[in-house]
This record gives structure tokens, sequence and C-alpha cells, in this order.
């Protein structure tokens, strides 16, 4: 079956690799409805119950904690939940042969520093926030989580590459 | 089939109006929109709120970061409630199906529907107006009774106009 351009970016950031039957699809999907819902209610009611908060509290480190906010709920709440959700299904398990187990382990290592610098930039941009963006804290400290991101990841990813005959 | 659908689908149709059973073709198109939404939304609050943070410093007040809030609004909630009713629509399920005795009560059902997807819907609008232009707001009160009005008389027109009247089982089979 021929895969949307948003579902293959949904495989890649949620380490999808599994073959998506028709179970597999159905479960996908009602996760995916949990996800949306939650996500799209969130979206609505805080937003809105913002802008109905008295002008005067909504100072510039107001308006920064609630961007900051959003971002830890959506980057670290839904995205996780999703995450665990593909990991209790086993979809995040690769099947491979011998022979294309070091070109999985490459595309694994790719994968990792891809996660690692993405979660690196929201670290750095949380700091910068408080420290300036050429503060030797903020780099610093963005450098340490995208060496440890890019090792977690890559080692989790390597996990789940099955080598099959 | 409805009996078995969790909260969040109970939710998503009430606030998309899908009526209409969900069998298998239809709910795998509607998990595939589902899932481009979900997607999009995730991906654009996560670049969109990266975008905002580097250029917080450089922001000489607070006002013009609540243009962050309206676009979340705009684009993250609208549009993409806007995408998920389009494909319901042209699915065709959006469509209530009753037999002319049930007709007074799916209207009913709708109006009831409708009033509180209005009201949300006329609260957030509401609060959209209320910050845009603080300085020249004449009489809120009336503005944010308006808004909730139209809204709801809106969402019951669609709610009622999707009511389709059917002939029972049992007159066909006469």
């Amino acid at each position: 079956m021929k895969e949307s351009f948003l579902i293959k970016i949904m495989r890649y950031f949620f380490s999808i690799r599994g073959v998506l039957d028709e179970h597999n699809a159905r479960e996908i999907g009602k996760v995916a409805t949990n996800a949306f819902m939650f996500l799209w209610m969130y979206t609505g009611i805080a937003n809105a119950v913002f802008l109905l908060l008295p002008q005067a509290i909504k100072t510039g480190s107001m308006i920064n904690g609630f961007i900051l906010f959003n971002m830890f709920i959506v980057w670290g709440g839904v995205g996780l939940y999703v995450t665990h959700k593909v990991s209790e299904l086993k979809l995040n398990y690769q099947e491979v042969s011998t022979k294309e187990y070091p070109k999985a382990v490459h595309k694994a290592v790719i994968h990792g520093a891809w996660f690692g610098i993405s979660y690196g930039l929201v670290t750095y941009l949380m700091f910068a926030q408080f420290n300036g963006f050429f503060s030797i804290v903020s780099i610093g400290f963005a450098i340490f989580i995208i060496l440890i991101s890019w090792t977690s990841d890559t080692q989790r990813e390597i996990a789940h590459i099955v080598k099959v005959e | 089939m409805r009996q078995d659908d969790t909260i969040s689908t109970k939710l998503f149709r009430y606030f998309f109006h899908i009526r209409g059973v969900l069998d298998k073709a239809a709910r795998q198109q509607m998990n595939a929109a589902i899932s481009k939404a979900f997607l999009f939304m995730w991906l654009y609050i996560l670049v969109f709120t990266g975008g905002v943070l580097l250029f917080v410093k450089n922001t000489p007040n607070s006002e013009s970061w609540m243009l962050f809030v309206y676009l979340s609004l705009l684009i993250g909630v609208g549009g993409s409630g806007l995408y998920i009713r389009r494909r319901a629509a042209d699915l065709g399920l959006d469509i209530r199906k009753v037999i002319a005795n049930q007709y007074d009560d799916a209207v009913e059902d709708a109006v009831m529907g409708s009033v509180w997807v209005g009201f949300l819907g006329g609260v957030v609008l509401f609060a959209v107006w209320m910050n845009v232009s603080p300085a020249d707001r004449p009489f809120p009160g009336i503005f944010a009774f308006l808004f909730l009005v139209v809204a709801c008389v809106w969402e019951a027109r669609e709610a009622i106009n999707h009511i389709v009247v059917v002939e029972s089982d049992v007159k066909r089979r006469k």
C-alpha cells in the first residue's frame, strides 16, 4: 500500500518500522485519534484561556513560560505517548537479513543524530531564554544533550534491529 | 460499534459532526486523515514554537507575542479542524439518517450539540476579539453575545441540514 509523505514522516519520527497490516493500522489509528484529540483540545483551550487572562499578567516572562510549557506538552507528553504505544505494539522492531544489518545500523546512527540534534536544539532554545544565545552554559548543555540523546536513541534503535535468516 | 468507541473517538465524533457509521473503509480513510492532521499539528507546534523562541529576545513588547497565540488557534486548531470536517464531509460521514418519527429528536440533538460546539467556538472568537484591539472595543458584552449566537446558529443549521429522513425497514418491506 502506498503511504503518504506525512505517514512516512510519522514512521520516521516515532520509529515505526514494522509492517502496518490491518490490525496494526487500526491500532495506530486509535493512538493517532487519542493524540490528535488531546492536542487539538489542549491547543484550543490553553490558547483561549491564555487570551482571556487579564492584560496585566501577560508579561514577557509569562508568555515565555506558556510557550515553553506548550513545547513540553507537545514534545514530551504527546511525543512520548505515541512512542510508548508504538513500542507496546512492537512496531519499532526492524527485521533485516545478515547482509542488510550494517546498513540498518548506519541508518540507526543517522536517526539518532537527528533525534539528538532536535533535542539539543530544544534545550538550547530553552536555556538561551535565561542565559543568552551566546552563553557557554547554553551551548555546552545543548551539546551535552545532543550527545546523550544521540547515543541513547542509536542504542535503542540498534537494539530493535532483529536479524532474520 | 458506537458503544465500543473510546472517549477520544466520542469527542472526535462530537466535535467533527461524524454521525454516520464508521465501517471498515470509512474508518481506514478517517484514520489516515487523523494521522495526517495529528502529525501536521505536532510538527507545526514544535517548529513554530521553536521559531518563536529564537526571536524571543528581539521582541520589544509582549503584545506582538500574541500573534503566536492567534496563529496557534487559526492554523493549529482551525486549520486541522477544517481539514477533518472536510474529509468527513467528503466521505458523507456528517450525514445522519433517521426515520420520520425520529426526526424531531434528531433536530433536538443537533441543536443541543451545536449549542456546546457554538459556545466553545464563540468563547474562542470572543477571546481573540477582546485581545485584537483592546483600545477600541465597543460594547464587549454585546459582541461576545453576538459571537456566541452566530456560532450556535451556524452550527445548528449545519447539523440540521445533514439530517436525512429515510423510510423505515418495515415500510420498505411493504
